[in-house]
């Protein structure tokens, strides 16, 4: 994600009481107090603009509620839904990746979730998806990216989740943006806070108005015209393990595996076992195949196994790195999906949260690795974790495992992030007025 | 997970005795292929079923087991030398069910199994110093052993979960 245009890095001064007290306001669990300044918190020097107008974190990362009876369901978009240039998620396409209902993956791992029952869940509006540090605007790739689940009104969602990703240009990810803006604002100016299930589609239901106002914004923009990758974890080892994979989409419509990274060439997926003990990350081996590309400062692997990681051949130092690795991980400035492995992102949370703070007692020692978000568009309070599932293992940065909602610092990061770059480079705060 | 490994000469298989206190038996059997014949001995299994799913390390495979479809046969090719464990694990509760994981060497004609001693856990874990290029069938069951009577056939049933996973045997 941009963080920065180079216009606005000169001429800083940095305010460093100012710094100390906005960091620890933003900081993520097990944040130290004192916060180096990073890209993100080079805007502190600028007043707060919280104006109506300008995206929220709430406008570019929205989670449906899930439904809470028949009527509700068909609120949530599905699979077939009609959008730009076909069906929202064309059939023929996943099962092509996929293959026919019921088609066991790499291993022996479960099949994809059956087509016709997915429902879009949540929805992001990037406009510079997996850029890292400054970028030239025209390179970037802008993005909706949605969510699907299979949704049932008794027991929620089914612990799978496909992600789609849909390109388009910088023009109709701000008309998108601004048309979600333009839903908000036609209900209240109230700010939405921090991220959740959106509350005012939370209130309407899902079928009021604002669910089908920001479904309308999302099936105009995106659809099978612009289909350019998915993914897919599924669960197995008897709800221990998840699997990750996914497909590129060429332009010419083929098909094909997309890289992961740190992972040996060629690998077809990456799996996350958390081990049959309750509540313990005990899974030998935790991660297969494990991320031997990625840095040492980035690698957190080690801690997805807690009785490993305490053994005396790991090192005192190995443990913090690794610990500091799922801070820098979560931190749109410094990674992206394309630098890390889709495991090592979904399980930053649970092996920090069981494993690094509950089992080792660690917090955060290099500053430089937790995201800082920019207090000018973003609030301290539009920052707070609002949906950790705390109750097991839980591997869904966006989306629902049951009747729980899963929030992960990661998503929240990048909503910040992108709410900064959307206001400051998109929607032209900056400009006089 | 404390590992103990005791190499058996004639096999070439390792047998692992489970923390979870599994119990473990080796034997030569050259009656697999004997499939229709109902057997008594302790070793009487149901008809069998081939899923024919390749197993890759590190990787979960979870089915069912039906009564009457019989115990399962999995399949896995080492690609590498090296040690690994065949795991097989069934939801702990059932009062009547017993699990059980059979590896089969068929080259070597030679087999080796695990059965469950801890309820609890019902986890059953088998290390084997497999070979790069050789083959092995991977045979999971949960039985329920008290319907064996009057040579009737044993009874396999309910959910469990499968793999084959490398596994470190020099603690650093």
């Amino acid at each position: 994600m941009i963080r920065t245009n180079p216009l606005f890095r000169s001429n800083l001064a940095l305010l460093a009481s100012v710094l100390v007290a906005l960091a620890a306001a933003c900081a993520p669990a097990g944040e130290t107090e004192d916060v180096d300044a990073d890209e993100g918190a080079q805007s502190e020097q600028r007043p707060p603009d919280l104006r109506p107008e300008l995206a929220q974190v709430n406008d570019v990362s929205v989670l449906y509620p899930l439904a809470k009876n028949t009527d509700e369901l068909e609120g949530l978009l599905s699979s077939s839904a009609e959008a730009l240039g076909g069906s929202l998620l064309p059939k023929a396409v996943y099962e092509k990746a996929f293959g026919a209902p019921g088609t066991l993956q790499t291993g022996g791992t479960p099949a994809a979730p059956p087509h016709a029952g997915l429902r879009v869940v949540a929805a992001r509006f990037d406009p510079c998806f997996g850029a890292i540090g400054p970028t030239n605007d025209a390179t970037c790739v802008n993005q909706i990216r949605l969510i699907f689940q299979t949704v049932k009104v008794d027991t929620g969602a089914d612990d799978t989740a496909i992600h789609a990703f849909y390109t388009l240009s910088r023009e109709a990810l701000k008309d998108a943006v601004q048309e979600v803006i333009a839903v908000r604002r036609a209900r209240s100016d109230e700010r939405l806070g921090a991220l959740a299930p959106h509350p005012l589609i939370e209130s309407e239901g899902l079928r009021g108005a604002t669910a089908k106002a920001i479904s309308a914004v999302i099936t105009k923009h995106a659809g099978a015209a612009n289909l350019s990758r998915f993914t897919v974890f599924t669960t197995s080892g008897l709800g221990t393990a998840w699997n990750f994979t996914g497909f590129d989409i060429s332009p010419s419509g083929d098909v094909v595996r997309a890289p992961i990274a740190n992972v040996p060439g060629g690998a077809p997926m990456v799996a996350f076992f958390a081990g049959f003990r309750p509540g313990e990350l005990s899974g030998e081996p935790p991660f297969t195949p494990a991320a031997t590309g990625a840095k040492p400062e980035d690698d957190m692997q080690v801690l997805g196994n807690g009785a490993w990681v305490a053994r005396s051949s790991v090192s005192a130092e190995k443990r913090q790195a690794a610990f500091d690795a799922t801070f820098r991980i979560e931190n749109p400035n410094l990674h992206s999906p394309d630098t890390i492995d889709c495991a090592s992102c979904h399980a930053a949370e649970p092996a920090r949260r069981i494993v690094g703070e509950g089992k080792l007692g660690l917090t955060l020692k290099d500053r430089r690795a937790a995201f800082v978000a920019s207090t000018e568009f973003v609030p301290a309070a539009d920052m707070k974790l609002t949906s950790i599932d705390t109750s097991g293992i839980d591997v869904h940065m966006f989306s629902y495992k049951g009747k729980v909602a899963s929030i992960h610092p990661r998503t929240v990061n990048e909503s910040a992030a992108v709410v900064a770059y959307l206001n400051a480079n998109v929607l032209d705060a900056r400009r006089p007025r | 997970m404390l590992r103990s490994l005791i190499r058996t000469a004639t096999l070439g298989l390792v047998v692992s005795a489970c923390a979870f206190g599994c119990g473990v038996d080796t034997e030569d059997d050259d009656n697999d292929s004997a499939e229709d014949a109902v057997r008594t001995d302790q070793d009487s299994l149901d008809r069998p079923t081939d899923t024919k799913i390749n197993l890759e390390p590190g990787l979960w495979h979870d089915n069912k087991l039906v009564p009457g479809e019989g115990w399962h046969v999995y399949h896995f090719t080492a690609k590498t030398d090296g040690y690994v464990a065949f795991q097989m694990q069934a939801p702990p509760g059932h009062p009547n069910l017993w699990s059980y994981l059979r590896i089969v060497d068929k080259a070597n004609n030679s087999q080796i199994w695990a059965g469950v001693g801890n309820k609890k856990t019902n986890l059953c874990d088998v290390i084997v110093n497999a070979e790069a290029g050789k083959s092995y069938d991977v045979i999971v069951t949960s039985q329920e052993n008290s319907l064996l009577v009057g040579n009737q056939r044993q009874q396999t049933d309910g959910p469990y979960t499968v793999a084959v996973s490398p596994v470190d045997v020099v603690f650093p």
